[in-house]
């Protein structure tokens, strides 16, 4: 506390906030200072170049991202497109066409039923129809022995067989296996 | 007021106008890529831009962190400054924001921590005071006047503590802290009056 007997000599508040200029910190102090400021400049310069490619990579990032989002925007907007399409819209127009080579062998078939079809008389023509109908096909494997003997029949199904090969060599060219 | 700063050496003063010139080209100077012109500006202005923060806080470490990173902002948005101000104002603006946003976040901290005194600073009728009392009083004097001086200012808020601290202690102009402040010279005028109302009333007993 200040003498009461030198009230005379009282400064004034400002004389006493100037007391405050005369609080200075030590050489020491400010040596400390400059050095941490140096360190955190630097770092803050280090610190900006990360920034700024890390804003660069955050760009790239959320690029990908906005190219997918894109992607699976324009793909729903497709989607959204075709099934908005008015269903009482009268319906497109379908040609139905037989494929070239299905044409081939209706062309085929139908030439079995001209005059240059090959014939069957009489006995066989009716046991062809006896085989077809009995069910035993060649997928059975059956008729491979069924047929397979030296009768009469084995020699008129190779006949037929033979037959219907010879008029289908644009279809498999191949012999029947009965 | 005086309207004149000691230069980076301490010894020169040199005119506001002058030093203003100086700075633009320093700062100039950075923006051109020379980071040791910038080692210039912090070494002509540290001193004064920690004794703002220093009075502010009342809080030495404090006043240390916050003065680097006024200088550390000042570094990063040079680009910014468009030379409208003088660089002073602007880096003292720096400063005070920084400080003031300091003090708000830390509000309820309450720890001061003295700088020690040089009593060549001290105004001749102080020092008179002081020279009627012996030696080993003096510094228990010198260091309850400090506490007191402290305890004041931090009675008051945060806005007329800038005020006084920029115009008594820091010798600014009505209108230099207008500018620092972006308030009118009319408030400032106001805040210091109120200010130092208040700081009548807590230092009493060593008035006159």
């Amino acid at each position: 506390m200040l003498d009461s007997e030198s009230n005379k000599k009282k400064p004034t508040v400002e004389d006493l906030l100037r007391v405050k200029r005369a609080e200075q910190p030590s050489e020491e102090f400010w040596r400390r200072f400059d050095r941490d400021l140096e360190k955190k400049i630097v770092r803050s310069v280090v610190r900006r170049d990360t920034a700024v490619s890390e804003f660069f990579r955050w760009i790239y990032a959320r690029g990908k991202v906005f190219a997918a989002g894109s992607c699976v925007l324009l793909g729903a907007f497709l989607l959204l497109s075709k099934s908005s399409v008015p269903s009482d819209s009268p319906p497109s127009p379908v040609v139905s066409q037989p494929a070239p080579a299905a044409t081939e062998v209706l062309e085929k078939v139908d030439t079995w039923s001209s005059s240059d079809a090959p014939s069957l008389a009489g006995a066989d023509q009716n046991f062809v129809i006896e085989v077809l109908s009995s069910g035993a096909g060649p997928a059975a494997g059956a008729g491979r022995s069924w047929m397979g003997g030296e009768s009469e029949q084995g020699s008129n199904a190779y006949y037929v067989a033979d037959q219907l090969s010879s008029t289908e060599q644009g279809w498999s060219g191949e012999r029947l296996p009965f | 007021m005086g309207h004149s700063i000691t230069a980076a050496s301490g010894d020169v003063p040199v005119s506001r106008a002058e030093s203003g010139d100086t700075d633009a080209r320093l700062v100039q100077s950075v923006r051109d890529g020379n980071i040791a012109a910038f080692d210039t500006l912090v070494h002509k202005y540290k001193q004064r831009i920690f004794a703002i923060v220093y009075n502010m806080t009342s809080n030495r470490e404090d006043a240390a962190d916050l003065t680097q990173e006024c200088f550390i902002k000042a570094f990063r948005s040079l680009d910014r400054f468009k030379g409208r101000s003088q660089f002073f104002t602007w880096l003292y603006r720096i400063a005070v924001n920084a400080t003031l946003t300091h003090l708000k976040k830390n509000r309820y901290r309450r720890f001061f921590s003295f700088e020690n005194l040089n009593e060549e600073g001290i105004h001749p009728d102080l020092a008179e005071a002081l020279a009627s009392k012996v030696k080993t009083e003096r510094p228990v004097m010198l260091n309850e006047l400090q506490e007191k001086l402290n305890e004041a200012l931090q009675s008051l808020s945060p806005k007329h503590r800038t005020v006084v601290v920029l115009f008594e202690i820091e010798g600014l102009s009505h209108e230099e802290i207008s500018d620092v402040l972006g308030a009118s010279v009319g408030t400032v005028r106001s805040r210091l009056h109120y200010a130092k109302r208040q700081l009548q009333a807590s230092l009493q007993p060593y008035l006159r």
